[in-house]
């Protein structure tokens, strides 16, 4: 019962934390991916390395973090409320072509950042950015102002044979 | 966003829609902490006691462990008769104290044989009790079970006894 507990209070209190702490710091994870992965292998690790724990325990401990995430996804889906608390919604950082200062100081994410996710998505200009928007997973997705902007490996050597 | 200009996603009927396979295993995935919160999977302890003509035995040992986990077993041994007894001897099943490891008596164990563990209680009043306390520590899985007799002597056969089983979780 007392592990039951413990990682039930853990789960709450690291999903809390990464939820506070904002999106930057889940990579490319969701908040319950992100607890989910750092709760497990320390739930195995003390069953495998026979420490204190039990494979019992161990089982007891996964089989918890598994029953928590799968309902906190189900009310994720089903409730709009606790969607909300769970994860953040995505912040828009540029939008036609001008940095929204206060949602990138909210964010913690600086004009280096953007530049480089703009690269990526083929774009060299703020003026070629329709929506540079950070969504809830950390990672910032580039809408172009018009797709026949977008460079694409495939593009270049086009434009390199021609 | 929608301050922005960015579309926001049209919303759609949410339904409660499982897969097979998680009709099968979430229940059972969900039954393991729900039955752990009801102390299925925890340590858990029994008392039992018979009585014979001269000893009487009460014994309070684990019904319930984890493995690595170190529980007491406590046996206490009353003359119940008029006449004080010169030795009253406690005698565990070796088979089942050699499932634990780290096993301690308190008091020592006065005689080890190839099926017991022997504890002799000199100069028993009548009336009084003595105990013995065996820590033990969970050390095989699986159901282990074994007897513990008093007598009123280590020559006596035994006056009384109890079966005791121990459950050992991996």
């Amino acid at each position: 019962m007392e592990t039951v507990i413990r990682v039930t209070l853990f789960y709450v209190l690291i999903l809390l934390g990464l939820r506070v702490l904002g999106k930057r710091e889940f990579s490319q994870l969701s908040p319950l991916e992100l607890v989910t992965l750092l709760l497990i292998p320390e739930l195995v690790s003390q069953a495998l390395g026979r420490e204190d724990f039990s494979f019992t325990n161990g089982i007891i401990g996964i089989a918890t973090v598994f029953t928590l995430v799968f309902i906190s996804s189900l009310l994720q889906h089903h409730s709009q409320a606790f969607s909300k608390v769970v994860s953040s919604s995505p912040a828009v950082l540029v939008a036609d072509g001008q940095f929204i200062e206060e949602n990138m100081n909210k964010e913690r994410v600086g004009p280096p950042e953007i530049f480089s996710e703009m690269h990526k998505a083929g774009l060299f200009e703020l003026a070629q950015v329709r929506w540079a928007i950070l969504e809830s997973d950390g990672r910032i997705a580039i809408i172009p102002v018009n797709r026949e902007e977008m460079v694409s490996p495939k593009k270049v050597e086009e434009q390199a044979l021609q | 966003m929608e301050e922005h200009g960015v579309p926001q996603p049209p919303d759609i009927e949410k339904r409660w829609v499982f897969r097979t396979v998680q009709k099968l295993g979430v229940p059972l995935i969900v039954l393991i902490p729900l039955l752990a919160l009801f102390g299925l999977f925890g340590e858990s302890s029994r008392t039992v006691s018979a009585s014979g003509a001269a000893p009487a035995l009460e014994i309070t040992y684990p019904t319930r462990l984890r493995y690595n986990m170190t529980s007491p077993l406590v046996v206490s041994v009353a003359n119940i008769s008029s006449q004080p007894a010169p030795t009253l001897t406690v005698s565990f099943d070796a088979g089942y104290i050699g499932t634990f490891s780290d096993v301690s008596f308190t008091p020592s164990v006065s005689e080890i044989t190839e099926e017991a563990y022997l504890v002799h209680l000199n100069n028993v009043p009548a009336g009084e009790t003595r105990q013995v306390v065996v820590d033990v520590h969970a050390a095989q899985y699986w159901a282990h079970s074994g007897a513990v007799t008093a007598s009123l002597g280590p020559e006596q056969p035994p006056a009384v006894g109890l079966e005791l089983s121990t459950f050992v979780f991996p």
